[in-house]
């Protein structure tokens, strides 16, 4: 099962909270002189924060609870930036049943405006089941 | 090897429910997590995580864009808990494990 393509895009604002609940002192996450200075196009996306694109990934599927994340894999391929307009997909890869459990690979990929896929993240999970909404 | 403590506070795990708009009620609700199996509310896994990047992106300058990462998460972190972390890096590899006060976690 995958996902449709949604819009997604990380605003300075939600940059600005995600280093401060991770106590990020550099300022290149906040300050667009210091990132410009350093050689960045503008403020970078922190590397794992892209897993926040899921609040604009509508799912055609719903994973009954508890929901819980048991391991976590994520590639950075091309540094993201604030502002700019990405595309996200998630799908489910792989599932099965193990001690009355569902373990499930879920995996989102987030792409720029020319197609080059930027992140990839693989969440393993358990849940109680996996309710089809739809297709695609 | 080096070694760090960092605390996830309830005002954290709301912070990134809000953030991440993930309300799942295991990181949100004490009686739900109970019941559940669990000793109380926990942190979500990914908050975890961007509390250790912050650590070692501040600590280590090779941390700020690290290509790939891959955690496991073998106990909860539950609130108000302190984790240690043992860093060692070795040939452009960090290895990270997180040992709560009470408890422990890996990554």
């Amino acid at each position: 099962m995958k996902s449709e393509s949604y819009a997604v895009c990380f605003t300075k604002e939600e940059i600005l909270r995600y280093t401060e609940l991770a106590g990020v002192k550099n300022p290149i996450f906040r300050n667009m002189e210091a990132a410009l200075e350093q050689g960045y196009k503008g403020i970078p996306v922190p590397p794992a924060m892209a897993m926040i694109a899921y609040r604009h990934i509508k799912l055609p599927w719903k994973l009954s609870e508890p929901v819980i994340l048991r391991k976590q894999e994520c590639r950075l391929y091309r540094i993201m930036y604030a502002d700019e307009i990405y595309t996200g997909t998630v799908k489910i890869s792989k599932h099965s049943f193990r001690h009355n459990k569902l373990f499930i690979l879920q995996e989102l990929e987030i792409f720029d405006q020319q197609n080059h896929l930027c992140f990839n993240g693989i969440s393993h999970l358990i849940a109680g089941g996996v309710i089809e909404k739809n297709t695609v | 090897m080096k070694k760090i403590q960092f605390e996830v506070t309830e005002k954290d795990i709301e912070g990134y429910a809000e953030l991440s708009e993930d309300y799942n009620p295991i990181h949100l609700d004490n009686e739900y997590a109970k019941a559940h199996g669990f000793s109380g509310k926990m942190a979500h896994g990914m908050l975890s995580l961007a509390k250790v990047w912050g650590i070692l992106a501040n600590e280590l300058e090779i941390m700020k864009f690290p290509a790939e990462f891959h955690l496991q998460f073998q106990s909860p972190v539950y609130v108000g808990e302190q984790v240690e972390l043992n860093i060692m890096e070795k040939d452009n590899v960090v290895t990270i494990t997180g040992k709560v006060m009470k408890g422990r976690v890996s990554w």
